[in-house]
């Protein structure tokens, strides 16, 4: 019986051991903040459609830093899980869009027209929702 | 001057297949899919092009830019698909396990 027993122990102990892992695990404050980030970065996009007066870079540099902040603190978090590289990829584009648009938007001698800030809403939206959906498809636990 | 995105993707889905050789089978469903549901923002571009709302160099940013977008959404894929085998390998590996477990 206690042989038994203990041979039962083992197999369990071997069995979790073999779980495969390949992606990190869903993690819903990720996602929030994929959430949430994607809808500030937006905003600014739509304040300056919105704004036919003064679309100076200057007005709206505050909300670029929240939104840099957002997306440094999700790439922090994906930094932490386990087999990061694919996630990390993922927002280091994000990233490095984002600081491009923003900095076009700095450097730029005329104030942007219409089809410029509707280009990069467009295109920072498109890796906002491959990040998203990336999370999204990650194994919540509950499934494990 | 108007632009015929059809034909364009068209175009551009011969190039890649020419580009890709061998290897088209594995990018051909993953690149139809992109250029379609991106057809109404290629023809944008264009049309803004071709309206002067942009210029030449802004107009090569934002095509390299797509091609970007196109290499985020494989990498999407990708993870979703590692994901996906990570939980069914578990799953059997879980059955398995409950199997020996019963017939102990």
């Amino acid at each position: 019986m206690k042989t038994k027993f203990l041979v039962s122990v083992f197999t369990v102990l071997v069995f979790i051991s073999c779980k495969v892992s390949f992606v990190p695990d869903y993690d819903a404050s990720v996602e929030q903040q994929i959430i949430d980030g994607a809808k500030a970065n937006d905003k600014i996009y739509l304040e300056l459609l919105a704004d036919s007066v003064d679309r100076s870079y200057a007005k709206y540099s505050p909300e670029y830093t929240d939104v840099q902040a957002e997306i440094n603190s999700i790439d922090l978090k994906i930094q932490a899980s386990k087999h990061p590289k694919d996630m990390h990829m993922l927002d280091s584009m994000l990233l490095v869009h984002f600081i491009k648009y923003r900095d076009e938007h700095k450097q730029a001698k005329t104030p942007l027209n219409n089809a410029m800030i509707i280009d990069y809403q467009a295109d920072i939206k498109a890796f906002w929702l491959a990040l998203l959906k990336a999370e999204q498809g990650l194994p919540h636990s509950t499934s494990n | 001057m108007s632009l015929n995105i059809n034909t364009t993707i068209q175009q551009m889905l011969n190039a890649m297949k020419t580009e890709a050789a061998g290897g088209w089978d594995k990018i051909k469903d993953a690149s139809n899919s992109f250029l379609q549901a991106h057809k109404q923002r290629l023809q944008q571009l264009a049309d803004q092009r071709l309206n002067n709302e942009i210029d030449d160099d802004f107009l090569k940013a934002r095509l390299a830019d797509e091609e970007d977008i196109l290499k985020a959404e494989l990498i999407a894929e990708k993870i979703i698909t590692e994901s996906a085998a990570q939980q069914a390998i578990n799953a059997a590996f879980s059955v398995l396990e409950t199997a020996i477990l019963n017939a102990l």
